[in-house]
């Protein structure tokens, strides 16, 4: 009977015993967790793996490797050893200050860092790296400020389904691709791409379209994409490059996928720029063909600049193709400047066709109004000697073969200071005529400063009344006449 | 006996340190099951719909922030293996308040949101697209709170029905509106994108088809929604597609000109998530109605009348008008304005026959009087020169060929600074192909006439308010100055 009372008082005190453990508070503690050395760091000895720590108390060590982040206020130490080879994902968690996760392998004070394991503030807070079996591999949470409470994870994850080019993953067409580069492993035989030597950690994509058209294999995320080559073949070894755009650029790759024909297609980064990617393989936009041209008002004395250009959104620029003037001429898109001068006024159709590199085929027109407004001067007559206090005539000739116009006729005298002054004006309508030129008029009084002088330099210019319009052809605007003899009164 | 005694004194003791160690816990909310990720709740089959009370919801320190995060403070988590590729629906219409749905696959710590997997409100609603063996983790969040009574339902759902250009919902008559729901649809192999109107490439659409028996109709498209835009193509096949027409501006329709026998494609894209519908009307083109523009509205013949044609409707424009002008002229058709000049008084019947780029057409014709009145001064008689104290005549002439005027002239002195009016007279200027009408005024010069030495005269001729002379040009002279010399010495008395 005692027995009996004896044992059932245990679990009444077994129940009070794990009560008392919860009724104590999380007082803080005064020491660093155990595993704040690297010498004391907590041994990961299966997957998955996981812990909630109080790291507040933790500190840094002199040693503490800085390959991952320069400034470290604490950390504290994980050590993992696999059995076998693979990929594993190591998290944190944090209500406040996140800690940064760094991989090394070797001893105290001759460490190297596991390549592509550091996580900085562009990464977030996992990592994703490779593991050979035996190796040990030392994991610190690095603390740029404080430490806090952290919640870290170790676990296994499988290699990219698609890593190797023997299984590479069917893609639908059109489709949005997704995955993790830290998964995927360099594969021996595999051709570096032509842009992007660095790219090895790949993953591969085949297509075989059903008709012909133009692919286009772009990113949707904007930041870590990976380089994307695009090959023709059938094996590793014998895979032809088709196209290339760079890892961590805004490139896309564009190609023509020729119909029963097979395409691989490569995504790969170096391990430090080896994430999670997301791209598009769709059918590549049509491009916008136009044509620039300066000056954009031309007249037939201008040669004008003629730029043409793609419209394409994925920003591929004719390799070849012609631009045709609308007048019976045309020049090829070479890279050489086109430039080319019309011979009479019209509007032009001006059209551009062209070839991206890709194969992609556009053409534009623009419509160029070619106007040419030109009066000239001519018959400036001026006498050529004259006495004090004479009047006489001064005129000029506008001759005008295009279109009528209001020009203004303005007389300069050039004065003792060197610039010119302004003597008279006269706007008249001058009717554009094979032949008939219109006189302007003019009447100067010499003065005693002109007997002092000798002589008097004219001037006259010719425009046209409005802001809007200006001669083009100025050159023959302007003439000079002088009175060459000026003496006192008789 | 004892036995049992001492059993429930041990009950009765546990109960009794219980209640002293768990203190102030008896009234919260319990964490619902599948409050932890780990613990989400496995959806076995579809449809599924559960209720649960989720207002004890806790929030990890690794629940995803990507959807709402902001209005996080509790999560329940639940999980599902897709048995097939295809669109999957989730909602938590029928809960007590407001909810925010996300979606995302992987390994925790590691979650990767799934695409246009982000729902909120007192609806919440996600779509998203499933890949058959990829197991999806949703993840359902009070607004603001930790969670509430919990109605969430995840159910597959079909693609939109005319998802495809194979596909294209006909339409037949008009008008008609469409709300097409963005998030059940895709994008296919070889769409065109819209050329100049906002883009398209990678957003889902939807197509419509259509086509009239005759005759032909001019079709509007207008589509209302964030991001969206309504593109209408011609040909049979998405790569022989020719864009025709689009717009994406809710408030300008586009128009196209659809002839009997062809059938047109009009496409809807716009994002896969909309919190206002998408809504695409249809619609017979109003007649065309142009304004008719005339400058100067009452015109002479000096006048160079300038016609115009113009409409507040963007798909109106450009407007292209040809012109009778009634007086046996006409213009050819343009979209400038053009400009005639009438030699003869009149009313003239103006036709302009309009027609816009789709092809719509209207014809209106407007009276148009032409309306000249026209006086005009041919001589102004003042004297060479006076005397101080002389009284002298002087008469201006005014000829009129056109209307009976009561014309009125003014006669001025030169002052200083301003014309002071001298006199005024108004008569009768008959209509007669020569000859003209005098005017007499008389003037006493002064002796600040005298002093000045010289005085102008200025005569100005003008019509009875409301006419108008239209060529002013003639009606204002101003004469070369009269001497005026001081009186002769007076003889003494």
């Amino acid at each position: 009977m005692t027995l009996s009372i004896r044992r059932l008082c245990l679990p009444v005190i077994g129940l009070v015993a794990a009560a008392t453990v919860l009724l104590t508070p999380g007082v803080a503690n005064a020491a660093p967790p155990s595993n704040d050395d690297f010498d004391s760091a907590t041994a990961v000895t299966a997957l998955p793996f996981t812990t909630t720590q109080d790291n507040t108390q933790s500190t840094k060590a002199a040693d503490d490797p800085t390959s991952c982040y320069s400034w470290i206020a604490a950390s504290v130490w994980y050590d993992y050893t696999p059995s076998a080879d693979g990929v594993v994902l190591a998290t944190v968690a944090s209500t406040s200050n996140t800690p940064l996760i760094a991989a090394y392998t070797g001893t105290r004070g001759a460490l190297t860092p596991v390549p592509g394991a550091c996580t900085n503030f562009n990464t977030g807070t996992s990592s994703t790296f490779h593991v050979t079996a035996g190796t040990t591999y030392h994991i610190m949470l690095l603390f740029p400020y404080y430490g806090t409470q952290v919640t870290f994870g170790l676990q296994s994850v499988p290699p990219s389904p698609n890593d190797n080019f023997a299984s590479a993953t069917v893609a639908a067409f059109p489709s949005e691709q997704t995955g993790d580069l830290a998964r995927a492993s360099a594969e021996p035989g595999e051709a570096t791409p032509s842009c992007d030597a660095t790219a090895d950690r790949s993953v591969w994509y085949r297509y075989t379209p059903d008709r012909t058209r133009s692919v286009s294999v772009e990113r949707v995320a904007y930041y870590n994409s990976p380089a994307i080559t695009v090959y023709q073949g059938a094996s590793l070894g014998g895979l032809t490059e088709v196209d290339c755009a760079a890892s961590m650029s805004a490139a896309s790759a564009v190609f023509t996928a020729t119909v029963g024909q097979t395409y691989y297609i490569r995504l790969a980064a170096s391990v430090e720029n080896a994430a999670w990617f997301d791209v598009r393989i769709s059918t590549a936009p049509a491009l916008a063909p136009g044509v620039s041209a300066f000056p954009e008002q031309p007249s037939v004395y201008d040669n004008i600049t003629f730029t043409p250009y793609s419209g394409d959104s994925l920003g591929r620029q004719f390799v070849s193709g012609e631009v045709s003037f609308g007048d019976g001429t045309s020049a090829p898109i070479n890279g050489s400047p086109i430039q080319h001068q019309y011979t009479k006024d019209g509007q032009y159709q001006v059209s551009v066709s062209g070839t991206t590199n890709d194969g992609r085929t556009g053409s534009g027109v623009k419509t160029l109004k070619v106007e040419t407004h030109d009066v000239s001067l001519s018959d400036f007559t001026v006498p050529a000697s004259a006495r004090v206090d004479q009047t006489k005539s001064v005129k000029v000739s506008v001759a005008n073969t295009r279109y009528d116009e209001d020009v203004k006729v303005e007389l300069f005298r050039l004065s003792e200071n060197g610039y010119y002054q302004s003597v008279g004006a006269l706007t008249q309508r001058v009717v554009a005529s094979p032949d008939h030129k219109v006189e302007f008029p003019f009447a100067y009084t010499y003065t005693a400063a002109d007997a002092t002088a000798g002589k008097v330099t004219f001037q006259v210019v010719a425009s046209f009344g409005t802001w809007s319009e200006t001669d083009d052809h100025p050159q023959d605007n302007v003439l000079n006449g002088v009175t060459t003899s000026v003496r006192a009164k008789s | 006996m004892l036995l049992t005694r001492a059993r429930i004194t041990a009950v009765a003791v546990a109960t009794a340190v219980l209640a002293v160690v768990v203190p102030g816990v008896a009234h919260a909310a319990t964490p619902p099951p599948n409050d932890d990720f780990d613990q989400a709740t496995a959806i076995t089959a579809l449809p599924f719909t559960t209720q649960q009370d989720t207002s004890g919801a806790t929030k990890a320190t690794d629940d995803p922030y990507w959807c709402q995060s902001n209005d996080v403070v509790g999560t329940v988590w639940f999980q599902y293996t897709a048995a097939e590729d295809g669109l999957l629906r989730a909602t938590s219409a029928g809960s007590d308040r407001s909810m925010i749905l996300s979606a995302f696959t992987g390994l925790r710590g590691d979650l990767r949101a799934v695409d246009n997997s982000c729902g909120t409100g007192t609806n919440a609603t996600m779509t998203i697209r499933a890949t058959a063996g990829t197991t999806y983790y949703f993840m359902v969040a009070g607004y603001d709170v930790p969670g509430g009574a919990l109605s969430f339902a995840v159910n597959q759902i079909p693609p939109a029905a005319n998802d495809n250009f194979a596909n294209a919902e006909p339409i037949t008559t008009l008008p008609q509106t469409r709300q097409p729901d963005l998030s059940t649809a895709s994008y296919e192999a070889d769409e065109p994108t819209s050329t100049g109107c906002y883009e398209s490439r990678g957003l889902p659409s939807v197509w419509y088809s259509y086509s009239t028996a005759g005759p032909a109709t001019s079709v509007t498209a207008k589509i209302d929604g964030t991001g969206s835009t309504v593109t209408v193509y011609s040909g049979n096949s998405l790569p022989e597609l020719k864009q025709l027409a689009c717009t994406s501006n809710f408030s300008q329709a586009t128009v196209f000109r659809a002839n009997p026998g062809a059938t047109y494609y009009i496409r809807v894209t716009g994002p896969y998530v909309n919190y206002q519908p998408i809504t695409l009307t249809l619609a017979e083109a109003p007649a065309l109605n142009p304004q008719l523009n005339i400058s100067p509205s009452y015109p002479t013949v000096y006048d160079n009348v300038s016609f115009s044609t113009s409409s507040w409707n963007s798909i109106d424009q450009p407007l292209t008008a040809s012109w009778d002008f009634g007086d046996g002229t006409t213009a050819p058709a343009t979209t400038a304005s053009v400009s005639h000049h009438y030699t003869v008084d009149g009313v003239y019947p103006v036709t302009v026959h309009a027609t816009s780029p789709d092809g719509r057409t209207s014809t209106q014709t407007t009276q148009l009087t032409v309306n000249t009145h026209d006086v005009g001064i041919t001589k102004f008689d003042v004297p060479t020169s006076a005397r101080d104290g002389q009284q002298k005549s002087i008469t201006v002439h005014v000829a009129n060929t056109r209307y009976p005027e009561q014309a009125t002239v003014v006669l001025y002195k030169s002052g200083n600074p301003y014309w002071t009016e001298v006199g005024r007279l108004t008569l009768t200027v008959p209509a007669r192909a020569k000859g003209a009408v005098s005017f007499p005024f008389a003037y006493t010069f002064t002796d600040d006439d005298a002093l000045a030495g010289k005085v102008t005269f200025r005569a100005v001729v003008e019509l009875p308010y409301p006419e108008q002379d239209a060529r002013p040009a003639d009606n204002e002279v101003i004469a070369i100055a009269t001497t005026v010399n001081p009186k002769t010495v007076s003889r003494a008395s």
